[in-house]
């Protein structure tokens, strides 16, 4: 499989809404996921991630709307009819079969012949790099390795498209680390279309080519993970994906190319180019993340220093800014030196940007 | 005394011994079927043996044997109009609640010789009932644990501090069927003659004076004799048939005829029953004297004709209990009590089992 | 199936429970409520006057107290003993937890009358347990341990520990052990692990086997019967003697119908547990993940391993005691289940026509009289035959509403696995003289069939109660990968679902086996001169005497389970072999 390039499907939803009885777990999702990409579902739990990928996968029904996979509505097709792989949760591996005998389940069910059976397991064990584990129970094996099997089960009868349902979740930060970078060397040379649901912001953005970010059953938004990094389409996002300072301000005058605001209950000003401005109201939040505010020696604001936290190769510092706090990030070599209890900042223009209070 | 209770007793079951029998019985010879119950293991063997191959053989009549099943079933099956049986053997004095509440057949005898119907003694045919065995309640002990003679009467089992040890004795809910009512009046000193009607509240008392040492009220016959050849228990009441069986096999047991019980069971004729000519003929068949003989050959039961003496050899005779000898010591049960009805509506049995619950929880 | 839309699920539902529910209500509701409308009248009509009688009756409400607290001890001791060995056997590998379970079913091949005729041997006064006890100075002269409390609780624990052990078992077995561990790198010591993630996963599992074994109690009175002293009187012998005996059909159903009322209520104010054990998605726990909750704060990560690793080098210290009194608790409760089998087999090579032991001399007269006599090969035939058909076919209708109960939601759904327990409440007697009111008019009795479905309503209750127990915990993502690997359901079912529900699946059609394989109750009914249960024969046979034929039965049958296991291991062994020199 690894080398026979099945080129992947495309996969939309069109208006899919999900309901439990009152409660609206999805709401209206429009969503396009074209041949071979690698997209990521990212938000916390019950933000509806997991829903979408169970109704794409066939065990839950959309309330209403359409998913089309490659153009054909699946919807009312039952998972085993649809030829779409699914690593789960907790891998779902089967415990009373071996990891050949895993690997081979969804082979035997499309009836291949036993020789070629054999053929496919080894060339998937080999591609996840499992050879010679065939014989083990799922039970002998390592968290990762059963992550592994997981994997080459779910990619052995070469489906178009492969659903990963927090897949590194259960697995401790070196090995989630070490998985990330296997799973995306594979997918580039497999080619299968490939989504991926995770709480994990740093999994999305490292891994996927879009990333759709979900809260309370909405996609919130959809980009490259540098769009959503660094042009957050408001304060939940800009919040979510990497860390970022939400200050409430109120806006004192707005012009063609500029606005001015001033940090809530203080007399500070600060300037927002208009085009980072996502809001029309006259209360706002600044964001800022904390690695763009400026520390400068003279002038900006005198800020309290709260806290000191030590981060290796660099230093964060909790400011106090009015009734609420501030975190600032540098390379410990350029702040770690700082005396004294006072920190004076900036808050440069091409840094900052306004959004709808939440 | 014995001899007067005696005839007492059998005058008291209220039997007619005017049968409309000819001197001359009529032919059993038949077709068909006849389905009977054999009570299984050694006495459906000497059954087959005395009773159905010889009736079969005379008669051309085949013998059915249905399962062994309780009263409660018989008299479920009669009640839905499908008895399970055409001659069913009673106990306890079942028989007469049957015939009382319809559930049975007349026996037609004149299928039946003069001379075998007026032999049966001490029970006897009624209308609906013909009696098959009868047999001996008596008092097993093991004699290792009494050097100096074991105990001889009901009084003697109450008397704990002569004769010390563990008692076992029938469970009264059977009412009459496990004798422990009479047992306990005549420990307490009833005579014969005065049993019934059962005093309950004379037998309780009495029952209360030795409740302490009694470790088991059984639940099956045999498992009188087991308890005492197992040292569970010195003295247990027990049926003659087990207790004499075991002791052929050198089981270390004896026992006491004084004061035993006798018991019989009875054939009746199923109402609803497909084959009730064939029914009487078996009965006849199996009331001749001859036939009763090899039937107590076999088993220790004894016959109900007591012609059937002349074809038992002495040494045989001697072991069964209703050889002259060993009748005088013992008493007939007046089963026909058990079955009669109280003011009620319940029978002396029902009264008698809701009485014992009601003892044995306090 | 978890995938298919929700509206065709009704029906599926309907469809799961319909084979059930028809059998149960042609051979159990519809006969018995005939005889229980029948403890409402009398010659005048509707009274109460049957039931005001039981209830002013002090000896009944004696009864039905004493009979629910041995219930309740039996349970809670069977608890005691079987939760530790279920744990033991759930930690050996596959080969010695089958020969385990094995050996606890054993108890099952005696009858009950041997049986308990072995403990009379045992604890009686010249018994191994007194003489062991004189020998050692505890005690000067014999003590009784039979034919009272002791000797009841001996019996009827030991005949009920199957019915905890193999549920409870079949609960250990879904457990991820990875939890515990889990549990213990994130901090909490062994025992505390034990408590609070591996316990509360077997709850499951106990409800299952104390719902078994508190039900089989409540009428199981051959037992303390026997074994019993004077006052070890159950309620469910006074309803026996009012059938067989007294023909007090109205008293005997009235006193079924009160139980019947009373453990239904006890389940109806206990339906939260019991709500919660049927609703397995709702109240399953998030599962656990190791390192979660540890990565976000890198200092307490590290601090916490290093504890960890000493509380977990502590732990593996403190299990490893553990195992050794696991072991001895296990290998104690294995030898009392076996015991009776020590004297059983010797008495079967009796020469004595009578049970005595040890027996007087050795022979095979007992086998002989077995072998030539084909009353007793019929009967054992038949008996294997039918209890293995109706085990099956208990299965068939009892697996899908097992599956219903424990998956689906729908209305009604505690008393429809009420009414499927009920049949273990109402005493069996009640039960087989309401089915034989109604099918003896069919001439149906002395027939295969009513025996199989008369057995059938034995098993129901088991597979039902085991089956929902296997089915919690039961991780449905791998029925959901199974058809994403391109199942069918009915694919899933078979190489997926069953697969791994074999552990409850096996003791369900155990339990099923052995009710219809030992019962007499229907046999007295029910058995005709070509249907004559091996039980039944029995019976007849200890109704006069007892002698030593009914130990070579169970010798048999010991034996015959024996050769079985050995030849399922040889074949077992071959095929291994075979399949990795391929």
């Amino acid at each position: 499989m690894a080398t026979s390039l099945a080129n992947g499907a495309s996969v939309s939803l069109k208006g899919v809404t999900k309901r439990y009885g009152n409660f609206q777990a999805v709401h209206p999702v429009e969503l396009t996921v074209n041949e071979g990409e690698f997209i990521s579902l990212l938000g916390s739990s019950g933000s509806g991630k997991s829903t979408i990928l169970m109704m794409i996968a066939g065990f839950e029904a959309p309330t209403t709307g359409s998913i089309y996979l490659d153009n054909q509505e699946i919807v009312g097709l039952p998972p085993y009819r649809r030829n779409i792989g699914v690593v789960f949760q907790r891998y779902a591996l089967f415990p009373h079969l071996s990891v050949a005998g895993n690997i081979a389940y969804p082979l035997r069910r499309r009836s291949m012949p036993w020789r070629q059976v054999e053929m496919e397991v080894e060339r998937a064990l080999r591609l996840v790099n499992l050879e010679g584990l065939g014989d083990r129970l799922p039970s002998q094996l390592s968290g990762g390795q059963q992550q592994r099997v997981a994997l080459a089960r779910a990619l052995v009868f070469r489906p178009r498209l492969l659903l990963l349902d927090e897949p590194l979740g259960a697995l401790d930060r070196k090995l989630r680390q070490q998985l990330q970078i296997e799973l995306k060397i594979l997918h580039k040379e497999i080619g299968t279309t490939i989504i991926l649901v995770t709480h994990d912001q740093e999994e999305a953005l490292s891994m996927a080519d879009r990333v759709a970010v979900m809260s309370k059953g909405q996609i919130e938004q959809i980009g490259k993970p540098s769009e959503l990094f660094n042009a957050p389409a408001n304060a939940f996002v800009a919040d979510f994906v990497g860390e970022t300072n939400l200050i409430p301000v109120d806006v004192v005058e707005r012009s063609d190319d500029l606005v001015k605001v001033a940090l809530e209950k203080t007399d500070k000003v600060v300037l927002v180019a208009a085009s980072q401005c996502l809001t029309s109201r006259g209360s706002a939040l600044l964001g800022i993340r904390p690695e763009h505010v400026k520390i400068v020696a003279n002038e900006g604001m005198p800020l309290k220093i709260v806290e000191r936290v030590f981060n290796g190769l660099t230093t964060s510092l909790l400011l106090a800014l009015g009734n609420s706090k501030i975190l600032v990030r540098a390379p410990t070599d350029m702040i770690g030196g700082i005396g004294g209890d006072i920190l004076r900042v900036e808050f440069p223009i091409s840094a900052c940007r306004l959004y709808d209070k939440l | 005394m014995h001899r007067r209770t005696l005839l007492k007793a059998a005058g008291a079951l209220g039997v007619a011994s005017i049968f409309p029998a000819p001197l001359i019985a009529k032919s059993l010879k038949g077709s068909g079927e006849v389905v009977i119950y054999d009570g299984a293991g050694a006495w459906g063997e000497a059954m087959r043996s005395a009773y159905f191959e010889p009736f079969e053989a005379e008669t051309g009549i085949k013998v059915i044997v249905e399962p062994t099943t309780d009263t409660g079933a018989v008299r479920a099956s009669v009640m839905t109009g499908a008895p399970r049986y055409d001659i069913y053997i009673f106990s306890g004095g079942y028989a007469n609640s049957f015939a009382r509440d319809g559930l049975l057949e007349k026996i037609d005898f004149s299928f039946f010789e003069r001379s075998d119907l007026d032999a049966f003694r001490p029970a006897k045919p009624t209308d609906y009932s013909c009696p098959t065995i009868i047999y001996s309640l008596l008092m097993a002990y093991n004699p290792a644990a009494f050097p100096n003679g074991g105990p001889q009467t009901w009084a003697d089992m109450w008397d704990v501090s002569k004769f010390p040890g563990g008692r076992a004795l029938g469970p009264g809910s059977w009412g009459g069927e496990a004798g422990t009512f009479e047992i306990a009046l005549l420990a307490d000193g009833v005579t014969p003659d005065g049993l019934y009607p059962i005093d309950f509240d004379r037998a309780f008392r009495s029952l209360d004076k030795i409740k302490a040492s009694i470790v088991k009220f059984w639940e099956s016959g045999a498992e009188g004799p087991q308890l005492v050849v197992d040292k569970q228990v010195a003295i247990a009441a027990a049926w003659n048939g087990r207790v004499s069986a075991v002791k052929d096999q050198g089981g270390e047991i004896a026992m006491s005829w004084h004061q035993a019980l006798l018991q019989y069971d009875e054939f009746g004729i199923l109402k609803g029953a497909s084959n009730v000519e064939n029914a009487s003929k078996f009965i006849a068949f199996a009331s001749r004297a001859k036939n009763q003989a090899d039937f107590s050959n076999k088993i220790l039961y004894a016959p109900p004709n007591s012609n059937a003496y002349q074809y038992l050899s002495k040494e045989r005779a001697g072991m069964l209990p209703t050889v002259p000898d060993l009748l005088a010591l013992q008493i007939v049960q007046n089963q026909a009590y058990w079955a009669a009805l109280r003011d009620d509506g319940k029978d002396n049995t029902q009264y008698a089992a809701e009485l014992w619950e009601n003892w044995i929880t306090r | 199936m978890p995938f298919l839309p929700r509206r065709s699920r009704h029906v599926g539902t309907a469809g799961m429970m319909a084979p059930v529910l028809v059998t149960l209500a042609l051979i159990y509701m519809i006969p018995v409520v005939g005889l229980f409308i029948k403890s409402f009248q009398d010659r005048n009509g509707f009274t109460l006057d049957s039931y005001l009688n039981q209830l002013t009756s002090p000896a009944f409400l004696k009864l039905l107290v004493e009979t629910l607290e041995l219930s309740v001890g039996v349970t809670i001791l069977c608890l005691l003993f079987g939760y530790p060995v279920a744990y033991t056997i759930s930690r050996v590998n596959k080969r010695s937890a089958a020969l385990l379970l094995l050996l606890i079913s054993l108890p099952y091949l005696t009858s009950v009358l041997i049986r308990t005729y072995a403990w009379i041997v045992v604890l009686g006064p010249n018994g191994v347990v007194n003489q062991f006890l004189m020998s050692v100075g505890l005690t000067s002269k014999p003590v009784q341990l039979v034919f009272n409390q002791i000797g009841v609780y001996t019996g009827m624990v030991q005949i009920h520990l199957p019915l905890m052990i193999f549920p409870v078992y079949a609960a250990m077995t879904k457990i991820d052990r990875s939890l515990t561990a889990a549990a213990v790198s994130l901090g909490s010591s062994p025992a505390s692990a034990f408590w609070h993630v591996f316990a509360p996963l077997t709850y499951p599992g106990i409800v299952g086997g104390s719902t078994l074994v508190f039900l089989s109690c409540l009428g199981f009175y051959t037992t303390p019967a026997l074994l019993g002293g004077t006052a070890d009187y159950m309620l469910a012998q006074g309803i026996t003697l009012r059938v067989l005996r007294l023909a007090d059909l109205a008293g005997a159903a009235t006193q079924a119908t009160i139980l019947l009322t009373i453990v239904l209520a006890v389940f109806v104010l206990l339906r939260k547990r019991f709500a919660a054990s049927l609703d397995d998605e709702a109240s399953a726990p998030a599962p656990l993940k190791r390192g979660d909750g540890a990565s976000s704060e890198p200092l307490l990560y590290g601090l916490q391993r290093r504890f960890s690793t000493i509380l977990y080098r502590f732990g593996v210290i403190v299990s490893q005691v553990r195992n050794y009194v696991l072991w001895a608790v296990t290998a104690a409760v294995m030898f009392y289940l076996i015991v009776p089998f020590l004297v059983v087999v010797p008495l079967s090579f009796s020469s004595a026509a009578y049970l005595t032991f040890p027996p007087p001399g050795y022979s095979l007269r007992w086998y002989e009289s077995f072998f030539s006599n084909t009353k007793w090969l019929e009967a054992t035939w038949f008996s294997l035959r039918v209890s293995v058909m109706a085990a099956i076919a208990s299965l068939a209708v009892g697996l899908p509403a097992a599956f219903a109960l424990a998956r689906r939601q729908f209305a009604l759904k505690l008393p429809a696995y009420l009414l499927i327990i009920s049949p273990m409440v109402v005493p069996q007697i009640v039960i087989a003289i309401a089915l034989y009111l109604i099918v003896a008019p069919h001439r149906m009795v002395g027939t295969e069939h009513v025996f199989l479905l008369a057995y059938m309503l034995l098993g129901i209750p088991y597979v039902v109660v085991v089956a929902v127990a296997g089915l919690q915990r039961f991780d449905t993502s791998l029925e959901s990968a199974a058809a994403s690997l391109g199942a069918r359901p009915a694919v899933v079912l078979f190489t997926i679902t069953l697969p791994l529900l074999m552990p409850s699946i096996v003791s369900a059609f155990l339990f099923a086996f052995i009710a219809a394989f030992d019962d007499v109750v229907f046999g007295l009914f029910l058995s005709g001169r070509d249907a004559i249960p091996l039980p039944m024969r029995m019976w007849e046979n200890i109704r006069q005497e007892i002698d030593p034929q009914i130990s070579v039965v169970a010798s048999i049958l010991l034996f015959l389970v024996i050769v079985g296991y050995l030849a399922h291991n040889t074949l077992g062994r071959l095929r291994w072999s075979r399949v990795n020199g391929r």
